[in-house]
């Protein structure tokens, strides 16, 4: 099963799941934080029962795709900072331990990720050095080239750029998003191929290859005791046992 | 010299400052409330109000007790988010990063790491939200996150409505014991208490040093270097000859029990850790 808990306007998350329910036909479920905040639940530490919950377990969910971005804004109404603060906390606790127990988490919550430090730009220009890439010095506006990474494959709307950006450098993208312990995102560069910048998630340029690809990462990840499942046939005119294995009886 | 963050009104700041000041240790003090207004830094230097700068590489050790985000404008979260940079990945020796302390934001998070260890037990724990349920055996119920709650009241038949994610926990009775672990010092001490939650009780508690057994100690050492932490205050119960674990605190309010023992043992250990220098 392949869950998605996001805000109601991540359209790349949106498109993803509408492609694996109805094309590839696999178990997807959508939840917004709205109706997922609303949700009876009832997990017991060490046990894999779910009780009264319109949910699966976290045992029975293979992908969970999650997007922090908007948890905070339908929260109740009218509550004092404090109230707010530990409302959110509250959420996010329960979230970080749920994002754990799942197979394959995009991206992963491991509790060092909730550091302010981790995000800093300087952070990720440093560690951008540290894995060999060129960081761009322009603070404002400038050409930038949007590359998506999903798990091991980069794609970008300008099929040329990943030329200028060489072997190289892509090895160094790479290399940096599993240093942030990143599955999924967006990296933003200068024309000659400097980094200006890295989102924790797919915003912009979510065009139909950048949907299949994260749909087939997905897929790639969903197990069914054993074997791994590909997509669906759309013909059928093929065997599964061929006629040469299958002799005929005299 | 050593770097001490916190709050002005911090009594933990204050016992470690004051066993600094007997110690004639130099120490200088970031008062979070007033970073980005008469403190101040840069990438090469602390300033004091009256005294000549401090640079970073004079100093020795960092002890981050940042409980809460003051009131700031953009330039003082400016600065906030730059001595993050700061704690986080460019001094050598902080105690404790605040990448380090964020297991503590789940309480269930850190329940399923201190599970793999084997000298204690977890309590019977339930993550309930949007339920009401009808409690048949006694529990406690408690702030799933680092949020702190008052955890004063057991349940034993009846019902409770949960709303916002929070733990039903089964209630132990029995021995609170604090343990502090900074590096490899461990100082552990029992609390008799007449209340369920000992922090909020009405009499005064009786805090003794307790020995534990090497085991635990051992797993308390390794639970530390799992979650990144180099000083915790771990929350254990010892009931029926069975230690039972309850959560690992980051930022350890440690003054209060120091103060009922015959020596500032874990002052002593802290700064033991923060003069040493980190390779």
């Amino acid at each position: 099963m392949i869950l998605f808990l996001t805000h109601e306007k991540d359209i790349f998350a949106k498109q993803c799941y509408l492609m694996l329910k109805y094309q590839y036909q696999v178990p997807t479920r959508w939840l917004s934080w709205q109706v997922f905040k609303k949700q009876s639940q009832c997990h017991m530490l060490g046990h894999q029962d779910i009780f009264n919950a319109m949910l699966p377990s976290p045992q029975q969910i293979d992908v969970l795709y999650i997007n922090l971005n908007g948890l905070n804004e339908c929260n109740k109404d009218n509550l004092d900072m404090k109230d707010q603060r530990y409302h959110l906390h509250s959420w996010l606790g329960f979230l970080m331990w749920y994002a754990n127990q799942v197979k394959y988490c995009l991206n992963p919550l491991k509790h060092g990720v909730f550091s302010p430090g981790v995000w800093s730009k300087t952070n990720i220009r440093r560690q951008a050095h540290l894995c060999g890439l060129s960081v761009s010095e322009h603070r404002r506006k400038r050409t930038e080239v949007i590359c998506s990474i999903l798990g091991n494959q980069i794609i970008t709307d300008d099929s040329t750029f990943l030329r200028t950006l060489g072997h190289e450098r892509i090895k160094s993208s790479f290399k940096l998003f599993n240093m942030l312990e990143l599955r999924f995102g967006q990296l933003f560069y200068d024309e000659s191929g400097a980094l200006c910048k890295l989102s924790q998630s797919i915003q912009y340029q979510i065009s139909v290859p950048v949907i299949i690809k994260a749909c087939q990462y997905m897929l790639s990840k969903l197990s069914y005791y054993g074997f791994q499942y590909l997509h669906v046939l759309n013909t059928n005119d093929g065997w599964t046992i061929g006629s040469k294995e299958r002799p005929k009886i005299m | 010299m050593i770097l001490v963050l916190g709050q002005c009104s911090d009594q933990v700041i204050g016992a470690f400052m004051h066993h600094c000041v007997k110690h004639s240790v130099d120490f200088a003090f970031v008062d979070l409330n007033q970073l980005g207004k008469s403190i101040d830094m840069d990438e090469l230097y602390w300033f004091f109000p009256g005294q000549s700068p401090v640079s970073h590489s004079d100093i020795t050790g960092v002890y981050n007790r940042f409980l809460d985000w003051p009131k700031q404008n953009k330039y003082q979260m400016d600065r906030l988010l730059s001595l993050f940079d700061w704690l986080d990945h460019r001094y050598e020796n902080v105690i404790n990063r605040p990448k380090d302390t964020m297991s503590n934001l789940s309480k269930p998070y850190q329940l399923d790491i201190a599970s793999q260890f084997y000298s204690w037990s977890i309590p019977k724990t339930n993550i309930i939200m949007n339920t009401q349920v009808k409690i048949k055996s006694p529990f406690i119920c408690k702030s799933i996150s680092s949020e702190r709650s008052i955890v004063n009241q057991v349940y034993r038949q009846e019902e409770k409505a949960f709303y916002e994610p929070a733990l039903l926990q089964a209630y132990i009775p029995g021995l609170n014991i604090r343990v502090h672990a900074c590096d490899d010092v461990i100082v552990a001490v029992g609390i008799q208490s007449d209340a369920v939650d000992y922090r909020y009780s009405r009499f005064e508690n009786d805090i003794f040093m307790y020995h534990l057994p090497g085991q635990v100690e051992k797993d308390i050492l390794a639970l530390n270097r799992t979650l990144g932490l180099r000083f915790s205050g771990v929350d254990l119960i010892y009931h029926n000859k069975k230690y039972y674990f309850l959560e690992a605190n980051p930022s350890p309010g440690y003054a209060y029990f120091e103060s009922q023992l015959s020596r500032p043992y874990i002052s002593e250990a802290l700064l033991s850790s923060l003069s040493r220098t980190v390779h």
